[in-house]
């Protein structure tokens, strides 16, 4: 596995929020075509890594590095043109438009530049590819909360990018809508599109992941195979607790 | 046709309702005073649009508060005055000019070794002495140079009293004037919007006041307290055609540049640029994780609403036909189109030209009817208890005007935050 291209490094990467220091030291690779999962339990830091790599926060120290860009020193705005979307734990929706305005909305800066008839037609494929294709002139405040998630993962990825961030994007759906889920984002690897996805849902873990870092109080506590971490000691300790006796 | 309407799919009733509000009342300010004075109302109101659009795309558009519409309308008043006034022969037939354009032409000079010492931490400079460097230098070659305009200005005052202006067709001072504006606007914009909402509030404030200071202190150029009048209209003015259909030749000219600008700004709003921006309004982090350059498209708009807030200016200046520095007031000039575009809903343009009409028939009709209330109060107070009424009431009556506005604000704050056609914004911060 280690012979895949390395689309994104991240070297030492620590965050501070004043005292609290929510990502640690943290290293760790992404291989083009690669499921990783960043796993942990609540509070250990996954949203602060995912903000960090797509730039909605600043790092306080350490380098992310996607091929030969620094772009842990680069505004949002740029990384996202660089090939790095997103969704969000908590949606952020544009509110005041149609969902289908709120994909055009994600198309504009992909790397093709998209405008007019053609920008209308990416947008409505992106909508009908996570199944929102008769929802698409609905305002986004009438849909529901998985319906707006299912918006903003085609948001992102009507911009076509490389890398795509998904946080928690799992949770919270039923049986059935899982398992189209989790096929949509094998789909989405077999198209060459590199994932990271925080997630708690262990089905998801097992079945999509390739790798999983996980994480707990900010540090980087086991890296492997989905079966080979979740069957790491200091993992169960992690998630679990300790033994009393 | 409105900005919302193809989200919701539903009649424009609420539109025209408040359409039917305005037109009753120009309609009842007509028959109460005339024609000729309709008509005027009318003018000012669309002159007053025009500035209340500027306001609505800042506010309601990018979350900006600028408190100092009253700056930028006076570039614009003062372009329009000195593009449109006649050459004045007393200053071109002196020296003066050559004098003046050298001392500009080392203005300019001067402005490029600020411009330069600003970046010799290119050459390996220290940030910090860099910024020492180019305040010391900066202001030493600002003494030099107030040194050369100083004499040259005063000589302009005592021969000519001001240099006139260029003797051009006024429209040309009206988009002269929007450039004017934006042009300050961006440097404003570049300064400032950096900074929080309520601080920008004070900074604006603050430079509308540094604008009008310069205005009325720079005597050679605006003629200082003394005034410059009459600005030649437009259209045929009022001693060719009289003043109904002069006034009406205005109104025309003007409603149609309301129009262009409605329209053109409902354009934009569905284009690509138009959602970038309704983009960032509504989630300033999902935007840029959308790779929307956020503070760049911010700029835009503050420059785009000070470029209308110069043309609006320029339009009412010229209405006019009297440049005073001195008559521009943060009460007239500021907060009421802050009133009208609350009114009519930050955002909705729509909403603000309604509300900036309905706004000014307020206003307007404020000062005959509180001296008729006074009248009658007088009348009544005569007939019942022999009240002998203090002589100064007329003048104290023409006051109400202050509070009536500070009423409606308060009444429209309690009742109708969102203004009387709301624009869905919600600002996600």
């Amino acid at each position: 596995m280690d012979n895949r291209v390395r689309v994104l490094e991240v070297r030492n990467v620590t965050r501070r929020f004043g005292g609290l220091v929510a990502v640690n030291d943290m290293s760790f690779d992404v291989h083009e075509q690669e499921v990783m999962g960043l796993i942990g339990p609540n509070g250990s830091g996954k949203t602060t890594m995912m903000n960090l790599i797509s730039g909605a926060l600043r790092v306080s120290g350490g380098d992310i590095m996607m091929d030969d860009q620094l772009i842990s020193d680069m505004p949002a705005r740029h990384i996202a043109r660089a090939g790095v979307a997103r969704t969000f734990q908590l949606v952020r929706m544009l509110p005041t438009m149609t969902a289908l305005e709120n994909v055009m909305a994600g198309a504009v800066f992909g790397h093709k530049k998209l405008w007019g008839r053609a920008l209308q037609v990416h947008a409505m494929r992106q909508l009908e590819r996570v199944g929102m294709g008769t929802s698409a002139h609905l305002p986004t405040s009438a849909l529901t909360y998985i319906d707006q998630k299912r918006v903003e993962l085609a948001r992102a990825l009507a911009a076509n990018p490389r890398i795509i961030l998904l946080d928690e994007w799992l949770a919270g759906l039923n049986p059935t809508e899982l398992r189209t889920g989790i096929e949509l984002i094998a789909d989405l690897r077999a198209e060459g599109r590199t994932i990271i996805l925080v997630e708690h849902v262990m089905d998801a873990i097992r079945s999509l992941c390739d790798r999983c870092v996980v994480m707990n109080t900010g540090r980087k506590i086991a890296e492997g195979t989905p079966a080979e971490v979740l069957s790491d000691d200091e993992v169960i300790r992690a998630y679990l607790g300790d033994d009393d006796d | 046709m409105l900005a919302n309407a193809p989200i919701l799919n539903r009649l424009p009733v609420r539109e025209t309702i408040v359409a039917g509000i305005v037109v009753v009342a120009i309609i009842g300010v007509i028959m109460a005073q005339g024609m000729t004075f309709g008509v005027r109302m009318m003018v000012e109101a669309t002159c007053y649009a025009i500035l209340a659009l500027g306001f609505t795309i800042q506010w309601g558009y990018a979350g900006q508060l600028n408190a100092g519409v009253l700056g930028f309308l006076a570039l614009g008043g003062y372009a329009a005055m000195a593009f449109s006034v006649p050459m004045n022969a007393a200053f071109w037939n002196t020296d003066l000019p050559q004098q003046l354009g050298w001392a500009i032409v080392r203005a300019v000079f001067y402005i490029l070794i600020i411009i330069g010492v600003s970046q010799i931490h290119r050459l390996g400079v220290p940030k910090k002495v860099r910024t020492w460097a180019t305040i010391i230098v900066a202001f030493i070659l600002y003494m030099m140079m107030k040194s050369h305009f100083v004499p040259i200005a005063s000589a302009i005052e005592r021969e000519a009293q001001f240099i006139g202006g260029l003797g051009m067709h006024p429209l040309v001072g009206w988009l002269v004037g929007g450039l004017l504006a934006g042009v300050a606007g961006y440097f404003i914009g570049r300064i400032c919007l950096g900074l929080r909402s309520d601080y920008l509030v004070i900074a604006t404030l603050g430079i509308a006041e540094i604008i009008k200071a310069v205005m009325v202190n720079e005597e050679w150029l605006t003629r200082g307290t003394l005034t410059v009048s009459p600005i030649p209209w437009p259209v045929p003015g009022p001693g060719d055609i009289g003043f109904l259909a002069a006034r009406s030749l205005y109104l025309t000219l003007t409603a149609l540049v309301v129009l262009a600008i409605f329209l053109l700004l409902q354009r934009a709003y569905k284009a690509p640029w138009g959602r970038m921006i309704r983009s960032i309004r509504d989630n300033e982090i999902s935007a840029a994780a959308m790779g929307k350059d956020i503070n760049k498209r911010r700029l835009e708009i503050f420059v785009f609403g000070c470029i209308l807030m110069g043309i609006g200016g320029a339009a009412l200046t010229n209405f006019t036909s009297i440049f005073n520095a001195q008559g521009y007031l943060p009460l007239n000039h500021t907060f009421l189109i802050l009133v009208m575009a609350i009114l009519g809903g930050p955002g909705n343009n729509l909403g603000t030209i309604l509300g900036a009409f309905l706004v000014y028939v307020i206003w307007v009709m404020s000062e005959p009817v509180a001296l008729y209330v006074m009248q009658v109060v007088i009348y009544l107070g005569d007939m019942w208890f022999a009240w002998e009424p203090p002589g100064n009431i007329a003048s104290r009556a023409l006051q109400s005007r202050v509070f009536i506005i500070g009423l409606l604000i308060t009444l429209i704050l309690r009742f109708a935050p969102q203004g009387l056609m709301p624009e869905k914004v919600k600002h996600d911060t």
